[in-house]
């Protein structure tokens, strides 16, 4: 008899697809641990960025600090990827956009010291920042791909009457948003 | 003769937009001269580069291929569509998953009218080829040229010190190399003699089985209690009969086949079934130069250097 359940309670399990819920969501996870790896890369960048800069130009102090700061409050918000809420999701992306423009304004600055444009060591670290740039866009693609596939399935009839039992909701996506989120661009 | 000359008029205009068409490549219709022939890796539509540079390239990415598993598109075209090279170099990675399972794909692309190069690492090239050595091979060995023009010296200096910096990489090692023959996939005649055999081998041992199975009681294996031999001399046959029983219901079954009559030359006795399997292993060509090659699915997760000159 109990096995007669068992097996009647496997079946409808995998009728309203609950193990592809749990792929979908994990991927989400895998997706998401991939994004805070590459900005935590562009965190580990910058130190170096900094001092290798201040070698050539110290007295922009303040440009630099702008950067030292935003990666220091970047750094201190990391996000439970099961707990990816809308604000919280809106949160990080404010604190890392911040850490993108303070960039931007460096390396904007940079432009007026020909010799530090011109050592090689710099030319390779602005390589890094750039290819770190390049891996963000690259891993918040491929997270909102898993969100969308994630969320298609679950919202989908039928799979929307059990996914809220199971406690699977919907999740969000990066918005591309209003200049902050913009990669330096870099001119040669 | 009005239709004949409309006619004409349309067909050279048609060719002459295709012209201008052909000079802006998409990812679609770049022509991937890789999949017609695994030799080439060098992609060269529109001549800018000489036919020695890019043998010379090609022979340098073949040898990278079959010793580190690096799989390599080199591109070098006049107008890219969107003129961003990393966009261009990504999608197109991504696109046809250039790379073998170790991920280690290699896009270098170089778009002379948009001005803009770029070298892409694929994911598990990165550990490899860093960013800043990718850098700094573009600073030091491309750029230069870039600027005089020169797009084979460029191009060769740029793909010999990728290739230096690849090969002197120790823990980068060829996934297919354990099978003698290099190359991510191998001799695809290779491959398919192995399959044969396996399946071979994989009916021979379910027949057996099938052969030994009581068909009363499904018991398994029978023993042999008995065994004749026959041998007629005329026709050059041994009838050979053995005979079974079921250890566990008593069925005793004959089986009986014939062979060849062994005449003392030791090869009477051949199974003939040996003849494709010796045909299948000789006929594997080495090198091949006219088989197509394929695309292990990589991915690009962005890695490598770009700019414009």
């Amino acid at each position: 008899m109990t096995a007669a359940i068992a097996l009647v309670c496997m079946v409808l399990l995998n009728s309203c697809s609950y193990n592809e819920m749990v792929e979908k969501d994990e991927a989400v996870s895998t997706a998401w641990s991939n994004v805070e790896t590459q900005y935590q890369r562009r965190a580990d960048l910058i130190p170096n960025l900094v001092n290798t800069v201040k070698g050539y130009a110290a007295h922009e102090s303040s440009t630099l600090e702008a950067v030292v700061e935003a990666r220091s409050k970047a750094t201190q918000i990391t996000i439970d990827p099961a707990d990816l809420t809308a604000e919280k999701l809106a949160e990080y992306q404010k604190a890392q956009g911040a850490v993108t423009s303070a960039l931007g304004k460096l390396l904007a600055v940079t432009e007026n010291y020909p010799q530090l444009r011109a050592s090689e060591n710099f030319s390779e670290l602005q390589a890094q920042l750039e290819g770190t740039e390049n891996r963000i866009t690259e891993a918040r693609k491929r997270y909102n791909e898993a969100v969308q596939d994630y969320n298609v399935l679950i919202r989908s009839f039928p799979n929307n009457l059990f996914a809220g039992m199971f406690g699977f909701s919907k999740k969000e996506k990066f918005e591309a948003s209003s200049g902050a989120e913009e990669a330096p661009e870099v001119e040669f | 003769m009005r239709k004949m000359l409309c006619l004409i008029l349309f067909l050279f205009v048609c060719r002459s937009t295709m012209l201008l068409q052909a000079a802006t490549y998409t990812v679609d219709n770049l022509p991937m001269v890789y999949l017609q022939d695994r030799t080439k890796h060098v992609i060269n539509p529109d001549g800018i580069l000489s036919p020695q540079v890019v043998q010379q390239m090609d022979s340098l990415l073949y040898r990278l291929e079959t010793v580190k598993g690096v799989q390599s598109v080199v591109a070098v075209v006049e107008r890219i569509e969107g003129g961003d090279c990393y966009e261009f170099a990504i999608t197109l990675g991504n696109q046809y998953g250039v790379g073998n399972q170790a991920n280690t794909g290699l896009i270098i692309l170089l778009s002379t009218e948009d001005r803009c190069y770029q070298i892409l690492t694929g994911e598990g090239l990165e550990g490899t080829l860093p960013d800043a050595i990718c850098r700094r091979i573009e600073n030091r060995k491309m750029v230069p040229h870039l600027k005089t023009g020169d797009w084979d010296q460029a191009m060769l200096q740029t793909v010999a010190a990728v290739c230096g910096v690849i090969e002197g990489d120790e823990s980068l090692l060829n996934p297919g190399l354990g099978e003698g023959r290099g190359s991510n996939g191998g001799n695809p005649l290779f491959g398919l003699a192995l399959c044969i055999v396996v399946v071979a081998m994989a009916v021979s041992w379910y027949a057996s089985r099938k052969r030994n199975t009581c068909p009363k009681c499904g018991a398994y294996p029978l023993r042999r209690y008995n065994s004749q031999v026959e041998v007629d001399r005329i026709n050059g046959i041994e009838h050979h009969r053995e005979y079974f029983r079921c250890p566990k219901c008593g069925h005793t079954e004959c089986h009986s086949h014939d062979e060849p009559f062994d005449n003392g030359t030791g090869f009477g006795g051949f199974p003939p079934v040996a003849g494709p399997f010796h045909r299948g292993f000789g006929g594997g060509n080495f090198g091949g130069g006219f088989t197509g090659g394929s695309f292990g699915g990589g991915s690009f997760g962005g890695g490598g250097s770009g700019g414009r000159f």
